[in-house]
């Protein structure tokens, strides 16, 4: 009776659920080498964690399994039907995602993250993305939460959080589908030093499944057509990585680089590298797939109404978003006339959009709104939090911890 | 970042030195080696093994200018690495693989010299040197069968703890892709 209650309160405010413990200073955060999340001007870690309860967290690990099998169904009508214009998708990946796909029982999808409204404020889960190219917020959640329960010590309380665990696991089920292969992987990114600190959480998730592992930004790595991918470690010396992890988005390498992404299609058509995220996790990351999906399933209830016309939205506070944005950026929020609420511009603007029914996002008193990241690899593994005051969960948001009580 | 170890580690490749137990070079340092886009045509492949253990070899002369080895012990680290040197006159010296390799940097070419480095190569250090793990070490370098069998057991740990990596060289290669992008993070 008394957890019913407590969630009940925890239903009606938000700031209920709210847990605040004494902040944990930037040298804390720089003695672990995550300085660069604990910067003052980023504003971006707190000093409170939010409780959820174990039923919540059942709530976001079923939605997230069942919206998996949905999305495996939505890109195999992808491929069936060609679709691939109206997904984004140009002709240069086409192969490689069809190849790629045909083989994703050897090669799955390493992790992903699904951002979701709901459950906390006692409504329906609701898709809002899914980040399932090159999702980042790992270290927060890997780490820094995982620290701040730590420091929080809150009797009886644990975290949904297994993140390295899992994708350790991930890889060694991938490793021992490719047990011709040395267990050897090259992690590289663009090289800004957020991508970094989340290549090293990828990074120690091999290093658990016993891969030998390398990091080389990718204007370093060598590509080759005959023989594959290389880090280059001396005057004319070259190891071969037979894998590689790539926290640079393929829809990136597609567009601002044709001749690598002519390359990579060679290379993994050719089973001269294992390339993760595999190249079909861009039918899943363009969020025109959740056109797609309401095609497919129609007012599921976990699916907000997507389109591509805002004529579908007359009257109906809406979402425009760009296929292939990230962080936000090139979301502009409608109101029931066609006023803007709110609008962030960005680098992404160049690409065509969907529609999507507006959704509140789970709010507090003080008008701040939650979204839920749950990482999956064959199922949801991990949970965290970001919070905004406004309507577009962004760059600008602040990460927030969980505890389950 | 303390998180993990995320440089790399640095490979002993084969140098045709006398001893090479300095690392030899890092992915991490060579920013700017690449023009964009280079095209770059190889054709070799090698193996390049990297030792985690180090060895001490104790050396003795036995004869003016001739050394035989004694005595070979596996320590846990290259840097403990060492060579013990009894001369014929009573006098020891002890060496690190660094001033080995600062004495052959310089030249020191003196029968005395040679005559240490035939029987330390010889033996387990010459795996070190870039002697395949296929041939065995040299019977004759050493002292006597004791010290012989000895070497065999050292060698199998040595073995053991050993990395080997093959380094080919891609007949086409092409680099340099997704420069200049790293002013924004590209995750989400």
């Amino acid at each position: 009776m008394v957890v019913e209650s407590l969630r009940s309160l925890m239903a009606d405010n938000l700031n209920n659920r709210l847990y605040e413990f004494k902040e944990l200073s930037y040298k804390f955060w720089k003695n672990l080498g995550l300085a660069y999340y604990a910067e003052e001007e980023m504003e971006y870690i707190t000093n409170e964690l939010l409780c959820v309860s174990d039923v919540e967290v059942k709530k976001y690990a079923d939605a997230c399994s069942e919206l998996y099998i949905m999305y495996e169904r939505a890109a195999q009508h992808v491929i069936d039907n060609n679709l691939w214009e109206e997904l984004g998708i140009p002709e240069n990946a086409i192969e490689i995602i069809r190849y790629t796909w045909a083989r994703r029982k050897q090669t799955p999808q390493l992790y992903g993250r699904f951002d979701l409204a709901g459950v906390i404020d006692g409504t329906p889960a609701k898709l809002i993305e899914f980040n399932a190219d090159t999702a980042t917020v790992m270290p927060e959640t890997a780490i820094i939460q995982f620290e701040q329960l730590k420091a929080a010590n809150i009797k009886g309380s644990f975290q949904y959080s297994e993140l390295v665990e899992r994708i350790g696991k991930r890889f060694a089920e991938i490793k021992a589908l490719h047990q011709n292969r040395e267990p050897k992987i090259l992690l590289s990114g663009l090289g800004h030093l957020e991508d970094h600190l989340n290549l090293d959480i990828i990074t120690s998730a091999a290093q658990k499944a016993k891969f030998d592992t390398q990091q080389l930004d990718l204007e370093h790595v060598v590509f080759s057509a005959e023989d594959g991918i290389f880090a280059r470690v001396g005057e004319d010396e070259y190891i071969q990585y037979d894998f590689w992890f790539k926290l640079i988005p393929w829809e990136f390498i597609a567009y601002e680089e044709p001749e690598l992404m002519d390359l990579l299609s060679q290379i993994v058509t050719k089973d001269l590298a294992i390339i993760l995220n595999p190249a079909y996790t861009m039918i899943f990351q363009s969020k025109a797939i959740m056109k797609i999906l309401w095609d497919l399933y129609p007012n599921h209830h976990l699916l907000l109404k997507t389109t591509f016309s805002a004529d579908d939205f007359r009257n109906q506070a809406h979402v425009q978003k760009v296929i292939f944005g990230r962080e936000g950026e090139n979301v502009k929020v409608f109101g029931t006339g066609a006023n803007i609420r709110e609008e962030n511009e960005g680098d992404y603007e160049d690409f065509p959009s969907v529609f999507q029914t507006f959704v509140e996002l789970p709010k507090d008193a003080d008008e701040e709104i939650y979204q839920a990241g749950i990482y999956f690899t064959d199922k949801a593994v991990s949970l965290s939090y970001r919070r905004r005051d406004g309507l577009i969960v962004d760059s600008d948001s602040e990460f927030i911890g969980h505890y389950v009580l | 970042m303390k998180l993990l170890n995320s440089k790399l580690n640095l490979k002993e490749k084969h140098v045709p030195k006398f001893l090479c137990g300095v690392a030899v070079a890092g992915i991490m340092g060579l920013t700017g080696c690449f023009s964009d886009s280079s095209t770059q045509e190889y054709v070799e492949e090698q193996q390049v093994v990297d030792y985690t253990q180090g060895v001490i070899t104790s050396v003795e002369e036995t004869e003016k200018d001739l050394f035989k080895i004694t005595d070979e012990t596996i320590v846990p680290t290259k840097e403990e690495s060492r060579i013990i040197a009894s001369y014929l006159d009573g006098a020891i010296d002890t060496f690190t693989l660094a001033e080995v390799e600062l004495v052959d940097a310089e030249g020191d070419d003196s029968r005395r010299s040679s005559g240490l480095r035939r029987a330390v190569t010889g033996g387990i250090l010459g795996y070190y040197m870039g002697r395949s793990f296929s041939s065995p070490t040299n019977p004759g370098v050493y002292k006597n069968t004791a010290a012989y069998n000895k070497s065999n057991t050292a060698n199998t740990s040595l073995r053991s703890s050993a990395k080997t990596t093959t380094v080919r060289k891609p007949a086409t290669g092409k680099s340099g892709y997704g420069g200049g992008k790293s002013t924004k993070s590209y995750g989400g």
